[in-house]
């Protein structure tokens, strides 16, 4: 049984984006942006396909803003698109095997959507195409050096609903991790699109953060936690991940 | 409900400086409007705040605030934040974790690891939510913030424990996903604004369950019953649901004014003069977290608070120099 609602989002050709915020967005692309930022967008026209559609509208959009948007659509369901889906390593969602939309950045895989940035999630979307077309995202130093000693590779989920305005914090900083240190991949997960794996990790709140390691989650939380707190979070999940290798090996 | 793509939380990053005039503790309806004061009074004036908006992101929609019929919570907050900024103002996104004082000049540290200096600070720190206390609160399905989690409860039954205008809120919230909402209240009576009550009583789908308390929340890992005693037969019942929504009242922020040795009262509020001064000089305090307003705890009262805490700190600052 699907225990999420999902939005009857409609799949409009253009005007996505209200007109002022084409226009900020504009500005600050033509401001802040500098190399070309190319996005992958894995699409599921069978399992999610409302929201596929979404996924490439509101990219077109993106890209009609600034030509150093660029993106490559993929239909993921193609033999092509399942094999570069497993080469990315982003055929997570073992549980309802849903494969789009997932949108990563080209230059930084780790920095990962599962599901439409969509609500509040978007300006966490528009950040990274902003850092990695500067190659600079920021982040408290003391913050930095702690992440940047980070040596197992793990994955963060968040999980959001476009809804939770906290939540957007939580992706961002993920983001900004995996960013800094590719021992660490990023995913928002948005619950909306993916529910059952939403369901497997028992989502009842959101933010819910999990920090996985081959498959298995470590540790979770639920809440918005500052940058600082997020770490400690981390370190504590490392703990517990060479504890357990060493006790196994 | 159409997909929306939002920039309303977008932030505009710099360095920021290490020396302010006023620091202001807390990004709510307080902080902002004390901060878009400071800001046209020309003083350096940061805001420090874990969120933009405080409890305003768990609102819906707010209808009482004068001038705007119908708002979003969380963009309503957006808006304090961009007025208070065109003026000049400052924000960082992070905790304030100590605050000290020596001689006229205060020292902040942060949660992540910055420390800024000011000659004023305002707590604008606001109020969180009162849990309920009892065992099985830990469970998986407790939840604080309706706005955030009620699509996650999408056609099955909830509880929302509580009698006030967030509890009504909350359930109001809920009964759009939910098949059923029991609101729990531990009174006969609600203290809820009547028309919130009236919309409730109108919903099929929200059933009032008065004068139970809650003895225990009960399930494996999440949420499976709740567990209610009649405050009059001593009767117990259990209800079958699947999430728990607390809205059994606000506390107030102090635990960072308390450490600098603000007074409080005895509900726990910063003791607060008409001027909204406390009993250190150079600290002022606004909104929920005040003594205040008569303890009416409104987006309007609170910004009004704000005004007024700021144009103290500008005077106090005057007299200073």
């Amino acid at each position: 049984m699907q225990r999420y609602i999902r939005f009857p989002y409609i799949a409009v050709a253009m005007g996505l984006l209200k007109e002022e915020d084409r226009q900020a967005l504009k500005e600050s692309f033509e401001k802040n942006l500098k190399d070309i930022v190319e996005i992958t967008i894995f699409l599921d026209n069978e399992k999610n396909r409302d929201s596929s559609n979404t996924a490439k509208n509101i990219i077109n959009e993106l890209m009609s803003l600034d030509s150093r948007i660029k993106a490559k659509f993929v239909d993921a369901r193609s033999e092509n698109g399942y094999k570069l889906l497993k080469e990315y390593n982003l055929d997570i969602d073992t549980f309802g095997d849903r494969r789009g939309p997932i949108f990563i950045f080209n230059k930084k895989p780790e920095i990962v959507y599962y599901g439409l940035p969509a609500g509040w999630e978007f300006v966490a979307f528009i950040e990274d195409i902003i850092a990695i077309s500067r190659n600079e995202v920021d982040l408290p130093p003391k913050v930095a050096e702690k992440i940047a000693k980070v040596d197992t590779p793990i994955d963060i989920y968040v999980f959001v609903t476009p809804e939770c305005p906290y939540c957007t914090h939580m992706t961002q900083y993920a983001h900004k991790f995996a960013f800094l240190n590719n021992k660490i991949r990023g995913v928002m997960i948005n619950v909306y699109e993916f529910p059952e794996l939403s369901e497997a990790f028992h989502i009842q709140a959101v933010p819910k953060n999990v920090i996985v390691y081959n498959g298995k989650s470590i540790l979770e939380w639920e809440g918005a936690v500052p940058e600082a707190t997020f770490v400690e979070h981390i370190e504590r999940a490392l703990v517990d991940i060479k504890g357990s290798s060493n006790k196994h090996g | 409900m159409k997909i929306s793509f939002s920039l309303k939380n977008f932030t505009k990053k710099e360095v920021l400086n290490e020396n302010w005039d006023v620091i202001i503790i807390g990004g709510g309806p307080a902080g902002y409007s004390a901060a878009l004061y400071c800001g046209r009074y020309k003083l350096r004036t940061l805001v420090i705040t874990k969120y933009i908006g405080g409890l305003l992101n768990e609102a819906s929609i707010v209808e009482d605030y004068p001038g705007i019929k119908r708002i979003s919570g969380p963009e309503l907050g957006r808006l304090f934040k961009d007025h208070a900024e065109e003026w000049g103002v400052k924000t960082l996104i992070d905790e304030a974790v100590d605050v000290r004082k020596d001689m006229d000049l205060f020292t902040i540290s942060t949660r992540n690891g910055y420390t800024f200096k000011s000659r004023v600070i305002i707590f604008a720190t606001g109020s969180k939510r009162r849990t309920l206390g009892v065992p099985g609160e830990n469970l998986n399905g407790i939840s604080y913030c309706a706005e955030c989690d009620a699509p996650l409860y999408s056609g099955k039954v909830v509880a929302v424990v509580g009698g006030g205008n967030t509890a009504f809120h909350d359930a109001l919230v809920l009964s759009k996903y939910a098949k059923k909402v029991y609101l729990v209240h531990r009174r006969k009576k609600f203290k809820a604004d009547p028309v919130l009550v009236d919309e409730a009583k109108l919903n099929s789908n929200i059933e009032f369950v008065l004068n139970k308390i809650v003895l225990e929340i009960k399930g494996q890992s999440t949420v499976e019953k709740i567990v209610l005693k009649d405050r009059d037969t001593e009767d117990i019942i259990e209800l079958d649901v699947q999430g728990v929504f607390v809205a059994v009242g606000l506390e107030p922020s102090t635990e960072l004014a308390k450490k600098l040795g603000v007074e409080l009262d005895d509900d726990n509020r910063i003791k607060v003069d008409p001027c909204m001064k406390t009993n250190i000089e150079g600290v002022f305090a606004a909104g929920d977290v005040t003594s205040g307003s008569c303890r009416f705890m409104q987006i309007v009262t609170s910004a009004a608070e704000g005004a007024i805490a700021a144009y103290n700190a500008f005077r106090y600052i005057l007299r200073k120099m």
